[in-house]
């Protein structure tokens, strides 16, 4: 840490579309950090968005970086490892993107590393602090509108273009740690085991269909336990392949509630009979993706300066990782030659 | 003595008068304007009288016999119309031959919105709104008024207690998470009981004091932090957080400098701040405007078309952030004053018994507070709740 109380030193690790849209933007209008370095492969890339960030330098390994109080660990989950174990060891605090880790023991092992260097790790599971996200997990902790007895969750397009070169790392399983599944799916499982406050899970079927080892869509279904011991049916379904309805649907002893995936897409109540009743406004959380972005960012810094535990600390994604490695264990998979 | 409150049914007459019905050898009596207003000092014992000091006659008639006048009475209106009227309520009391004594309450307003005792000083204090400058005619009027006779001009700091506009104000902004106190309230104050205004107002009544113009705040000058805290504290509250001291000062060196500038440029700064938060760079959602930028980034240098796409992600991020719920980018609005300058007048042992911890301060605002969050108190006892 930089000892003084001025902002912390942040490096960042890759110099992708994630860090040039949203992650440069929100920490240039962050008092409490400053940018000291960007470290990519690509090192001309690297040296294009220092520009953005004015200060900041450009380096093509994390070996030569100078010290920093935080990184964001930005690039593809299966490159992660060694890049992860140098900044344990130069002690350096790190938010990593998501998907956090491919499976659970690995999950388990760097946070177990983290805590062994003292250091604080979070995952970017922006959508924690999404707004709709916040006031659905405070309603049904509430329980005003009764029990969660059944959960749907879909997001899912067809994809009809990348836009990106050849080595995208999404297309690449190694480096992805899977297909849409692991990329949508990590933030959408993790969106409704934070609202249902998921301890465990059971019964888990899946489906996939897949092209090169890459998943393009996963269907699931299981049973979600949560820590009132209610047993919870849950239905997942994520697609490059469909255009699905997205959203969350959570239906409640009394009522249902029905959230879409952008920020501001609105918490709407719905009587037993479907009919829409109204929309509920949380107080606080993000309407628009760079305030989510922002609030993570916040609140991981209180955690790397407190020690608290911040909303997106890694020990809270678990079982999300759990979930999905799970599903791509125990899938039935129907391989497609082409798209 | 014989002592006339005029404006006794407002928010510091009200309490002053409730004080001196108290103190022996005062004979106070409530000016009010109308019916209503004394209507609400009819649970006080003292004579009430309705009318308006703003017309001579009138004035002569409930003042007639009274030999000193705390004026607490306030026209209100255009700071014209306010100041037309209120230099007519000082004159007519003047103009009272009995009338020995008269008191003017001034304001720490006359200095400025932020204190810079370097700039605004006792002798030459430089108001920067309008009231402080109404509060400063005023007095200069007092003092042509009331010569010959003894007159005590009283610059008030920030007055809080029961009913006081300071204390409903710091009970709102404790319960506000977003607010923070400016040099986590290390700054003086300025600020005062109602209760030791009223006990420095009797000491100045009953003692030989000459005419002059004196600050009066709490003795000893409490900071901000010591204020919230006393009333956080007396209500159960939680503490107001500190404002960080970098921020605390560019917030405080743009309240300095904004008092310095003619209010021409400060209205140009205003007029550019307002044109800048607008959301120009939506535009670039309009599909024309879009299809222009596009077409002209076309034909620029990549490195420029580099500078204008991380630009706009910085200005619709900046935006954004600034849009979110209960976050205000910019500090909240407070003081950050010096100590007000010049004489004080003082009164050394009220301060204490009204500020400590278990004083009768604490718990009178207690009370007033449980009347104001309390609706049944509010709405009015039913027969089962005095059951």
């Amino acid at each position: 840490m930089s000892g003084s109380r001025g902002p912390l030193r942040v490096g960042i690790l890759g110099a992708g579309s994630v860090v040039e849209l949203y992650h440069l933007p929100v920490l240039r209008n962050l008092d409490g950090a400053s940018i000291v370095w960007l470290c990519d492969k690509d090192e001309a890339r690297a040296r294009r968005l220092r520009g953005m960030y004015r200060g900041a330098r450009a380096y093509a390994r994390i070996e030569d970086c100078p010290a920093v109080d935080v990184t964001l660990v930005a690039i593809p989950v299966g490159y992660r490892r060694e890049p992860l174990r140098h900044i344990f060891r130069s002690r350096w605090h790190a938010l990593c993107e998501k998907p956090f880790a491919v499976t659970l023991a690995e999950h388990d092992a760097i946070v177990a590393e983290a805590a062994e260097s003292g250091i604080q790790i979070g995952v970017g599971l922006m959508r924690r602090y999404y707004g709709n996200t916040i006031a659905a997990r405070r309603l049904i902790a509430s329980g005003v509108f009764g029990a969660v007895e059944e959960v749907w969750a879909a997001e899912g397009t067809r994809m009809l273009a990348t836009g990106r070169e050849e080595g995208w790392y999404q297309s690449d399983r190694h480096a992805a740690g899977g297909g849409v599944l692991m990329e949508t799916g990590s933030h959408l499982v993790d969106q409704a085991f934070r609202i249902l406050d998921v301890s465990g899970f059971t019964s888990l079927r899946c489906q996939q269909t897949v092209f090169k080892d890459i998943d393009l869509e996963t269907r699931a279904t299981s049973e979600l336990e949560t820590p009132n011991a209610r047993r919870i049916k849950f239905t997942l379904a994520v697609s490059r392949l469909n255009d699905l309805s997205g959203g969350l649907r959570i239906k409640l002893s009394n009522a249902t509630l029905k959230l879409g995936l952008i920020p501001d897409a609105p918490l709407v109540v719905h009587g037993a009979d479907g009919i829409p009743l109204g929309r509920i406004e949380g107080d606080d959380g993000a309407s628009q993706v760079y305030q989510a972005f922002y609030l993570e960012w916040e609140d991981f810094l209180a955690q790397c300066t407190t020690g608290r535990a911040s909303a997106i600390s890694a020990e809270t994604a678990r079982q999300g990782t759990a979930f999905i490695e799970a599903c791509y264990g125990s899938a039935v998979t129907s391989s497609r030659r082409s798209m | 003595m014989k002592l006339a409150v005029t404006g006794a049914n407002g928010r510091i007459g009200s309490a002053l008068l409730a004080r001196f019905v108290r103190i022996g050898g005062l004979e106070p009596v409530a000016i009010c304007r109308n019916a209503m207003g004394a209507a609400l000092v009819d649970g006080v014992a003292c004579e009430v009288r309705i009318g308006s000091v703003e017309e001579r006659e009138s004035a002569q008639r409930l003042l007639g016999d009274c030999d000193a006048v705390v004026n607490c009475a306030w026209a209100v209106g255009l700071p014209g119309e306010s100041l037309r009227r209120n230099k007519a309520i000082v004159r007519n009391i003047c103009s009272v031959s009995r009338v020995t004594t008269t008191v003017f309450l001034g304001s720490v307003a006359i200095y400025g919105a932020c204190i810079d005792a370097t700039r605004s000083t006792f002798s030459r204090p430089r108001p920067d709104s309008s009231y402080g400058r109404v509060k400063q005619l005023l007095e200069r009027g007092t003092i042509e008024a009331a010569a010959g006779k003894r007159w005590v001009i009283l610059r008030l700091g920030h007055v809080y207690g029961p009913h006081q506009w300071l204390s409903r104000e710091i009970v709102d902004l404790v319960q506000d998470p977003t607010f923070q106190l400016p040099f986590n309230g290390a700054r003086p104050s300025n600020a005062l009981h109602v209760d030791y205004l009223a006990a420095v107002v009797a000491t100045l009544l009953s003692g030989n004091h000459p005419s002059g113009a004196y600050n009066v705040t709490d003795n000893p000058q409490r900071t901000w932090r010591e204020l919230f805290d006393w009333h956080s504290q007396a209500l159960g509250l939680s503490c107001a957080r500190g404002m960080p001291s970098d921020v605390s000062a560019a917030w405080r060196a743009g309240l300095i400098g904004s008092g310095r500038r003619p209010i021409l440029v400060n209205v140009g700064i205003d007029v550019a701040r307002w044109l800048g938060a607008h959301a120009f760079d939506s535009l670039s959602t309009r599909e024309a405007v879009r299809e222009l930028a596009l077409s002209m980034l076309m034909r620029a240098p990549r490195s420029l078309a580099d500078w204008v796409k991380s630009a706009h992600s910085m200005r619709v991020a900046r935006r954004h952030i600034r849009a979110l719920a209960g976050r205000v980018a910019e500090a909240r609005p407070w003081h950050g004053s010096d100590a007000m300058p010049g004489p004080y007048l003082t009164k050394t042992t009220e301060g204490d018994a009204i500020f400590g911890d278990a004083s009768e301060g604490q718990r009178r605002l207690r009370e007033w507070y449980a009347a104001t969050s309390d609706p049944r108190l509010t709405i009015g006892r039913t027969d089962s709740d005095t059951r």
